[in-house]
C-alpha cells in the first residue's frame, strides 16, 4: 500500500510538472506567433497514439517493452494529459462545425470511458475480494450450471421421499429462473442486497408450509442460493470490468480514423504545412 | 456446502483459454471439452466415428480423446451408432470486442469517406461558422481556400503543398486590397521599411519585462523582414459568428518588440511627435488666430469663440474634423480671395521687347506692341507655353534657345536671333489662329489637358484673345501669312464678340478673364474660394511636362508671383493672405510628383499609420475638454510662418514653400506626452491593450473591394 501511494505521489507530481510545462510552452509559443494549433494538434495526436499503443502492447507481450504496470501508469497519466491538451488545441471552445463536433464527441467519449474504466478497475477488484470465493470469469456459467443441477437433484430427491409438491412448485416458480442464469446484475454492481434478501425472505416464508424433510431440502437449497448469489456478484463485477472496454477500445480506433481525416482537412484548408 | 466451488488441482482443473477467439459451446454447462473449438469456430469434439470394417464387422474407431470406442458400436451397414453431439462454439469476450472494434472502425471510416468524397454539403466539414464580418462572403469554400478550387483529389493533394496558407491569404487580399502590396509582411510594411525601423529601434537600450516565458521561446521568423505571414497566423476564422478576429495580446506584441514594457505609464516610449507626425494639410496658425484675431470683438462680434466654432467630431465620433471653409474661414478670408487689388494670375503675357534692339539683331517680327512701362518678363507663363507646344516652330526655337531669358536679348549669339524670331512669330501665330478659329483652336492646342475647363469660364477666353489681338496686333490677321509664309490670305474671323460683357482692360470684381495692357498680359482672377478653373489649373501645373518634378512647386509659386496689393513686403505674392498656397499645402509624394492638399482631412485611401486615437470616449465622458490635452506651446517657439510650411530665402528675399509634408508640426500646440494617457490607461478599467492605441496593420482596412 505504501509503495502504491509513493508511486501515486511521484507520478502525480511528474504529471503536474508536465502539465505546467505544456501549458506554459503553449502560451509562450502562442505569444511568439507560433502556429500552436498545429503543435498542440500533433502533440494530442501523439498522445492518442501512445494511449492506443497500450492495446497493441498487450498483443506483443514477448517484446521487452516494460511491464504492463508501467504501461498502465503511462496510459492513465497520458490520458489525463489529453484532457489538458485538447482544450488548448480547440481554444477552450466547443467546436461548432459538424465534423469537428463529431471528433470532439469521440474524444470526450474515449476520455470519459477511460476515466470510468479507471474508476472501475480501482474500485471493483477490492470488492471482488470481499465476497466469498473469487471465481474465474469463464468458469462462472459452468459453476452456476453445476449448482442448478445440484438443486434439481435435491428437489427430485424431495419428491421421491415426501411425494409432496410444495418444494418442486416453489422451485419451479421462484428458484428455477434464479438458477438458470446470472441474476441481479445492477443490484450487485451497485452493491444492493435487496433482491437477494427478498428471495431469502420468500424461502423463509415457504418453510412454514414444509415438513421436516422438505425443510431440510430447502435448507440445502438455501445454501446453494447463497453460493449462486455470490457467483452472480462475481459475474456482475467481472463483466463490468471486461465490458467497459467495449466502449473505450472501439471509440479509440474510431477517434484515430477521425484524426487522420482531421489532419488531412486542416493541412489542406489551413495550409499549416506552410 | 463448505467445500470450494472450484477445484484448482492441476489434474482436475481444466486449462482455460480466454485469449482464444472461440470457446466450447458446453462451457456454460461446465462441460467444456478439453480440446475446444478450432480457430475457425468449429467444434472439434467428435463422439461419432467412421467405423472400420475388420473381419466382416464394422467396429467403432473413436479416439480415446473423444471417449474411446463406444459401447453401442457401429450399425451393420457401417454407419456410426452414436448421435452427433457436436456443440456450437461461441466467441470469447476478447474476440467479440475485436469484432465490435473492427466493425465500428469500418463504419467510422465509411462515414468519413461519405463525408469527404461525396457531394455532401460542404458545411458538414466546415470547422464552424464564419464571423459576422465574413458572412456576406460566398459560402463556397473556394472563395477563401485554394484547396477547394478543384476536385476531391485536388484538396487531398493540397494538404501536402507548402504554400497553401500564403495562397489563401492572397485570396483574403482580393477584398482587403487596401492593406497594400506588402500586406503579408509584418505590419504590412515593406522589407526595406522594416529593416530601417528595426535598425532605429535596435539602437535604443534593451528593456525586458523580467523573465517571461515568451522571452525563452524564439521565433526566428518574427525577425525576418522578408518573411510572409499568412493572415491566419493571427486571424482565426470559423470560430463562430461573434468571434473577435482581431484579438492580440500585449505579450504577442512584445514577443517581437524586444524593448518591452508593462503599460503606458511604465516603460512606454515617450510620444515624440504624436499626433503631430506630419504638418497639417491646410496651413493654419492656431496661436495667432486664437490669441489675436479671436480676441478682437470686431471679428468675433463680441461672441466667445470656442474650438467647436471650427471643429466637429465625425459621425463615428472618432476623429476631429474641421467645419470647412464656408463655416470657419469665409467670413474673414473671402474678401481677401476676391481682393480687388489682386491683379490676377497671369496666363498669357507678351514679352516686352526693345524693337530697336531686335532690328540690330536683324530679327524681323513685324507688328509688336511697344515697350511702354511694361515689366520685362524672363519666361513665358506656363499656360502660354502649353498653348505653344503644338507649334513645331516654337519647339524648334526652344530647342535651340534652351532656358532662354527674354531679358538677355541683347546678348544673343549665332543662331539665337533666328530662333527668337521663330519664337515670337509662333506667339503671333497663336493669337492669329485663336482669333480665326476660336474655341476650336484652343481645344486643338490644349489637347487632352482640356480638363482645366477653360471653356466654362466666363467671360470667354477666346473673346479676350480676339480683343487682345485687335489691341496688340491690329493688323495680324490680314498681314500675317502674306508677310511670313506667303500663303493664301485667310478669311476674316467669323467670331462675334460681346464687347460689353467680355474681357476688358480692367479687373472685374466678380473675377474672370481680363486683359492687362500695361504689362501685355491676360489674367484670371478667381471668382471666389475654390474657383474651379484655377483649382484645375493648379492641378495641371504640377503635372506640366518639360519641368522637373521638383520644380512643380516653383511653377505654382510663379502663378502668384506678381505682387499683390494685399500684405506687406514679406507677405506679398504667393504667400499673401487670400492666395491659395498660403493655406493649401503642396506635398511631395512617393514617386517625386506633387500633390496639392485641397482638404484638411486626408483621403481615406491614404489614411494609414500604426497609431490611432478615438476622441469620442475622451470628450464625451465629460472629464476632458480639448485643452485638457491640446495646450498652447510656449511663446518662444511661436511663429506665424513656420518652417514646416514656408521658408524665407534671404538671397532672393522671397518666401519659399516647403514641399516636404512629412515634417512634424504641432500647429501651435505643445507636444503631447504620455503622462496624461497613463493616468487612466494603467491596466485598470480603461485597459492598456496595445491595440487600443495602435493598429497592427500599417494601412487601414477602410475600403473593401
Amino acid at each position: 500500500m505504501k509503495t502504491r501511494w509513493r508511486r501515486r505521489i511521484r507520478n502525480s507530481t511528474l504529471f503536474l510538472a508536465i502539465v505546467v510545462l505544456v501549458v506554459s510552452l503553449f502560451t509562450a509559443m502562442q505569444t511568439a506567433l507560433w502556429n500552436t494549433t498545429v503543435y498542440s494538434g500533433w502533440f494530442l495526436a501523439g498522445l492518442v497514439v501512445l494511449l492506443a499503443s497500450y492495446n497493441l502492447y498487450k498483443k506483443v507481450p514477448f517484446l521487452p517493452l516494460g511491464s504492463s504496470s508501467t504501461w498502465m501508469q503511462i496510459h492513465i497519466y497520458a490520458g489525463f494529459l489529453t484532457a489538458i491538451v485538447f482544450p488548448l488545441h480547440s481554444g477552450f471552445r466547443v467546436p461548432n462545425g459538424f465534423f469537428e463536433l463529431v471528433l470532439a464527441m469521440f474524444f470526450l467519449l474515449v476520455f470519459t470511458s477511460g476515466v470510468v474504466g479507471l474508476f472501475l478497475t480501482r474500485t471493483l477488484p477490492p470488492r471482488l475480494a470481499t465476497r466469498s470465493e473469487e471465481a474465474i470469469y469463464e468458469k462462472i456459467p459452468g459453476l452456476i450450471h453445476r449448482l442448478k443441477t445440484e438443486v434439481e437433484e435435491i428437489v427430485f430427491g424431495c419428491i421421491s421421499e415426501t411425494e409432496t409438491a410444495a418444494v418442486p412448485e416453489f422451485y419451479m416458480r421462484r428458484l428455477k429462473p434464479f438458477f438458470e442464469q446470472p441474476r441481479y446484475f445492477w443490484s450487485h454492481l451497485f452493491h444492493s442486497e435487496r433482491a437477494f434478501k427478498t428471495l431469502l425472505t420468500d424461502i423463509g416464508e415457504q418453510n412454514r408450509f414444509l415438513n421436516e424433510t422438505e425443510q431440510e431440502a430447502m435448507k440445502n437449497i438455501s445454501q446453494r442460493v447463497a453460493v449462486k448469489n455470490d457467483l452472480d456478484y462475481q459475474y456482475a463485477l467481472q463483466s463490468t470490468l471486461k465490458y467497459w472496454l467495449f466502449l473505450h477500445v472501439p471509440f479509440t480506433y474510431g477517434l484515430s480514423i477521425l484524426i487522420v481525416f482531421h489532419v488531412l482537412l486542416v493541412y489542406a484548408f489551413s495550409g499549416v504545412a506552410s | 456446502m463448505t467445500e470450494p466451488l472450484q477445484d484448482f488441482h492441476f489434474k482436475s482443473n481444466r486449462y482455460e483459454r480466454p485469449t482464444c477467439d472461440w470457446i466450447c459451446g458446453r462451457a456454460s454447462e461446465g462441460a467444456a471439452c478439453p480440446l475446444g473449438p478450432n480457430r475457425k469456430g468449429f467444434c472439434r469434439h467428435f463422439n461419432t466415428c467412421q467405423p472400420e470394417l475388420i473381419e466382416d464387422e464394422f467396429r467403432c474407431t473413436r479416439s480415446k480423446l473423444n471417449g474411446g470406442p463406444c459401447e453401442e458400436g457401429a450399425f451393420p451397414d457401417g454407419r456410426c451408432g452414436q448421435k452427433d453431439e457436436r456443440c456450437q462454439p461461441v466467441r470469447s469476450i476478447r474476440s467479440r470486442r475485436r469484432l465490435v472494434t473492427v466493425w465500428f472502425s469500418a463504419m467510422v471510416f465509411g462515414f468519413c469517406i461519405w463525408l469527404f468524397a461525396s457531394s455532401v454539403p460542404s458545411n458538414l466539414i466546415s470547422p464552424g461558422e464564419l464571423t459576422f464580418q465574413h458572412r456576406g462572403v460566398s459560402q463556397d469554400c473556394s472563395s477563401c481556400h485554394t484547396a477547394a478550387e478543384g476536385d476531391n483529389q485536388h484538396w487531398v493533394m493540397s494538404a501536402f503543398h507548402s504554400n497553401i496558407a500564403i495562397g489563401d491569404s492572397k485570396k483574403c487580399l482580393v477584398c482587403h486590397a487596401d492593406l497594400g502590396t506588402d500586406a503579408l509582411h509584418a505590419h504590412g510594411l515593406s522589407s526595406e521599411k522594416l529593416v530601417s525601423l528595426t535598425s532605429v529601434l535596435q539602437q535604443l537600450p534593451k528593456r525586458k519585462n523580467g523573465l517571461n516565458l515568451f522571452n525563452l521561446v524564439t521565433n526566428e521568423k518574427l525577425h525576418d523582414p522578408n518573411a510572409s505571414w499568412a493572415c491566419a497566423s493571427c486571424h482565426h476564422e470559423h470560430k463562430g459568428i461573434d468571434y473577435n478576429l482581431k484579438t492580440m495580446s500585449n505579450d504577442q506584441c512584445t514577443s517581437c518588440h524586444t524593448n518591452q514594457f508593462q503599460y503606458v505609464g511604465q516603460g512606454h516610449p515617450e510620444f515624440t511627435d504624436f499626433p503631430y507626425e506630419r504638418r497639417t494639410r491646410i496651413y493654419f496658425d492656431h496661436n495667432t488666430h486664437w490669441n489675436h484675431y479671436f480676441t478682437d470683438p470686431r471679428i468675433t462680434d463680441n461672441q466667445t469663440i470656442s474650438c467647436n466654432a471650427c471643429h466637429r467630431l465625425d459621425a463615428a465620433k472618432q476623429t476631429v474634423l474641421t467645419m470647412g471653409y464656408a463655416k470657419s474661414c469665409a467670413k474673414c478670408h473671402e474678401s481677401q480671395i476676391k481682393d480687388e487689388n489682386f491683379p490676377g494670375v497671369v496666363f498669357l503675357q507678351l514679352p516686352a521687347l526693345d524693337l530697336e534692339l531686335l532690328k540690330n539683331h536683324q530679327i524681323a517680327i513685324g507688328e509688336w506692341p511697344g515697350l511702354g512701362n511694361a515689366k520685362r518678363i524672363s519666361k513665358l507663363p506656363s499656360f502660354m507655353k502649353m498653348l505653344l507646344e503644338s507649334d513645331p516652330d516654337y519647339l524648334e526655337a526652344m530647342k535651340d534657345l534652351g532656358e532662354f531669358d527674354f531679358r538677355d536679348i541683347e546678348t544673343l549669339v549665332e543662331s539665337q536671333p533666328k530662333s527668337v524670331a521663330k519664337l515670337l512669330w509662333s506667339i503671333k501665330k497663336l493669337f492669329h489662329d485663336v482669333s480665326l478659329n476660336g474655341q476650336k483652336e484652343l481645344r486643338k492646342r490644349l489637347g487632352n489637358r482640356l480638363a482645366i475647363g477653360f471653356e466654362k469660364t466666363k467671360p470667354s477666353l477666346v473673346d479676350i484673345f480676339v480683343l487682345a489681338q485687335k489691341k496688340w496686333f491690329p493688323n495680324l490677321v490680314k498681314k500675317y501669312y502674306k508677310s511670313t509664309f506667303d500663303k493664301t490670305l485667310q478669311p476674316e474671323p467669323n467670331i462675334v464678340i460681346d464687347e460689353k460683357n467680355t474681357a476688358t482692360a480692367q479687373p472685374r470684381n466678380s473675377g474672370g478673364w481680363y486683359r492687362f495692357d500695361s504689362d501685355l498680359s491676360i489674367r484670371f482672377r478667381p471668382h471666389g474660394h475654390a474657383d474651379r478653373f484655377l483649382k484645375n489649373w493648379f492641378e495641371q501645373s504640377v503635372k506640366i511636362p518639360n519641368h522637373s518634378k521638383s520644380n512643380s512647386l516653383m511653377q505654382l509659386e510663379r502663378i502668384f508671383e506678381n505682387p499683390s496689393a494685399s500684405g506687406g513686403l514679406a507677405t506679398q505674392g504667393p504667400v499673401a493672405s487670400g492666395r491659395c498656397l498660403l493655406c493649401h499645402t503642396v506635398d511631395r509624394i512617393k514617386n517625386g510628383s506633387q500633390h496639392i492638399n485641397w482638404s484638411a482631412k486626408p483621403s481615406r485611401k491614404n489614411h494609414w499609420g500604426l497609431n490611432k486615437f478615438s476622441h469620442a470616449p475622451h470628450v464625451t465622458s465629460g472629464n476632458f475638454t480639448c485643452v485638457s490635452c491640446h495646450r498652447w506651446e510656449s511663446a518662444s517657439t511661436q511663429a506665424i510662418y513656420r518652417e514646416e510650411f514656408l521658408n524665407f530665402d534671404s538671397r532672393s528675399r522671397r518666401w519659399k514653400f516647403e514641399s516636404n509634408g512629412t515634417m512634424p508640426n504641432t500647429s501651435g500646440f505643445a507636444p503631447l506626452n504620455k503622462t496624461k494617457c497613463a493616468t487612466c490607461h494603467n491596466g485598470a478599467a480603461t485597459g492598456d491593450n496595445c491595440l487600443k492605441c495602435h493598429n497592427y496593420h500599417h494601412r487601414s482596412m477602410g475600403n473593401m473591394n
